[in-house]
């Protein structure tokens, strides 16, 4: 007589055994691989909680790829939200379609109509609505503006792989094109207007297939690319449905979730992580949120975090050759120095722009 | 600004008419005023023009000159050259990696130049450095008409070049920096204009909001590429001549009676 099919099954399939007891996080995500690798180029997007990957994969030695960001004599004036918490300065990557649109425009597939706002005396970016620093013509939004997919291009053309974090299926989209803004016009910058933007709650279907899109065109520049998907355990700030925040939380992570293992599923060296089980799961200890309920803290940031480093091969087998080392950028720069010193021994008025 | 206080107060002074309707003064451009004076190019007494400054030249950078220049301006038209030397003070070598400021005025540098920097990102830079101008011009325009005047745009490098060759307190400075003078590189004209431009445009807008006038530098200064002209160079990195500051004499006398025909 043939067994049935669960007395076969390891104990991490049974409740009683993997959660009620003997929780293991780093045993929860599916790996017959090492998520991560010591030779591995990390690009990361999506969500706000995505952006605490940088640290830690910093610490742990990894090379998370960098293609944009300030000048070093500049840094210092400091940006506003995520655009510096990312492989490049996209910020915060909420939906899929976001994401989806995002590339598509860094390899030309896609130009928006409604791609600037003129604010006062400054070109702003809708999908950058928040930099600290906008354009102030529309030239030089132009030549901003293709630096910037550029450096969006380069990152995932040069990944070997990409850690996606999804958020969101609301969404503020353009009427004339469908083209999604990271936030409502209005809210940051740029002004709502109902016969332009419309409110847009994707469904799983949509979500998938925007993920289909989106890794059908990082392959068509880099074909050799792994990725890992995840979803924020953050809940929705504030939906634009007629429903509760909680009930549209619940909708919104439930869409992602489903897509996210679809698209997993379906497609080779597409992994799903399970950042969301391990934050929101009924085994989660209390403080995994903030007091309130909605930020993760930094107990439910390292539980993720320890789980996915600990299915990584973040050092090279004994007598492996070491990857080159990454060249980064002096902190402060000799030629402001010099030039400092030049000038002010020409003029000391140059002591007060210290 | 009192930042050096080890240093002794320097008197200060008028040098030029002792009645003037018109007094100028500044930071270091405001020398080339004085050597305009000295070298006959302009009659102060006939134009009752004046300049505030040290009495030793030594560049001012104390509170104390600023309430002598406002001591000194009641009742008459006071035009404040004001710093301009930051984007020497901080890009005059070419930066690691280099960058490029768009210009609307200008010419587009390739990529080859580096990355494009917003201009509102500099402008960010510098406009804390403008509010001690704020702030004396406002104490200013209740009592005199105010003239800001822009300062010298920048020399080519060849000028550069020449003068850093020269002097001996950069080459210790780049020895002790580990540079050697060869190795040097300058910032290209094109954003050193760009980046005097940016100044410039801060300065006009002080000017707009605290109602003062903003006077620009005469066009027969500079070439078509935005370059002060040679024969207009004191021969060291930043300040202009003599010759330069009988043009500057001559462009504030011409807006000082526009504002007084008002």
């Amino acid at each position: 007589m043939t067994e049935h099919p669960y007395k076969s099954q390891p104990d991490r399939a049974f409740w009683s055994r993997s959660v009620s007891r003997n929780f293991v996080p780093w045993h929860v995500p599916a790996v017959t691989e090492p998520l991560l690798r010591y030779d591995d180029h990390i690009v990361s997007a999506g969500s706000c909680f995505a952006s605490n990957v940088i640290p830690w994969l910093a610490s742990g030695g990894l090379h998370y790829v960098m293609t944009e960001g300030p000048h070093p004599a500049l840094e210092f004036l400091g940006e506003n939200l995520g655009y510096r918490n990312f492989s490049a300065a996209y910020g915060n990557i909420y939906t899929a379609r976001q994401l989806r649109q995002l590339l598509d425009r860094a390899v030309g597939a896609f130009h928006p109509v409604e791609d600037r706002w003129h604010i006062g005396d400054t070109v702003v970016d809708p999908f950058r609505p928040g930099l600290r620093h906008p354009a102030t013509s529309d030239r030089e939004f132009d030549l901003l503006t293709a630096q910037h997919l550029e450096a969006v291009r380069e990152a995932f053309a040069s990944a070997t792989i990409v850690l996606l974090t999804l958020g969101l299926t609301e969404a503020w989209v353009s009427l004339a094109d469908g083209a999604v803004f990271p936030a409502c016009p209005g809210t940051i910058a740029g002004e709502y207007d109902p016969a332009k933007h419309g409110f847009h709650n994707f469904s799983a279907a949509e979500v998938r297939d925007d993920l289909f899109a989106f890794v059908a065109q990082l392959r068509s520049i880099n074909p050799a690319c792994r990725v890992i998907i995840t979803v924020s355990p953050v809940p929705l700030v504030a939906t634009a449905t007629d429903q509760h925040v909680l009930v549209a939380t619940t909708y919104s992570k439930a869409v992602l979730r489903v897509a996210a293992g679809e698209v997993a599923a379906a497609l080779d060296d597409v992994i799903y992580f399970p950042a969301y089980e391990l934050v929101t799961g009924p085994q989660a200890p209390g403080d995994y949120y903030a007091e309130d309920k909605r930020d993760v803290t930094p107990e439910g940031v390292s539980a993720v975090m320890n789980a996915l480093m600990a299915n990584s091969m973040v050092h090279p087998p004994e007598g492996t050759p070491l990857p080159a080392p990454v060249a980064t950028a002096a902190p402060v720069t000799i030629e402001s120095e010099l030039s400092r010193r030049i000038a002010e021994a020409e003029c000391d008025e140059v002591l007060a722009d210290r | 600004m009192s930042q050096d206080a080890e240093r002794p107060l320097p008197p200060f002074q008028l040098f030029g008419d002792s009645d003037p309707r018109l007094v100028a003064g500044g930071h270091s451009h405001t020398a080339c005023l004085i050597i305009a004076m000295n070298e006959g190019r302009i009659d102060m007494a006939a134009e009752r023009c004046a300049v505030a400054f040290t009495s030793d030249w030594v560049p001012p950078t104390t509170d104390a000159y600023w309430d002598y220049l406002v001591e000194q301006s009641a009742g008459r038209t006071v035009a404040i050259l004001w710093s301009g030397n930051e984007h020497n003070g901080k890009f005059l070598l070419q930066q690691k990696p280099p960058f490029r400021v768009y210009d609307p005025e200008g010419v587009e540098l390739g990529p080859e130049h580096g990355d494009w920097v917003p201009r509102s990102e500099l402008r960010a830079l510098w406009s804390p450095s403008f509010d001690a101008l704020r702030a004396i011009v406002a104490r200013l325009t209740p009592i005199a008409h105010v003239l800001l005047m822009s300062t010298p745009p920048p020399k080519s490098e060849q000028l550069v070049r020449a003068a850093l060759a020269t002097e001996p307190y950069f080459l210790e400075q780049a020895a002790q920096l580990g540079y050697e003078p060869t190795d040097l590189q300058i910032t290209p004209e094109e954003t050193r204009v760009a980046l005097w431009r940016i100044l410039r445009d801060l300065l006009r807008e002080v000017a707009e909001a605290g109602g003062a006038t903003f006077v620009p530098v005469p066009p027969a200064a500079y070439d078509e590429r935005g370059l002060l002209l040679p024969e207009l160079d004191a021969g060291d990195v930043t300040h202009a001549n003599g010759t330069y500051g009988g043009m500057v004499w001559s462009q504030l006398l011409h807006y000082s009676s526009l504002q007084a025909a008002r």
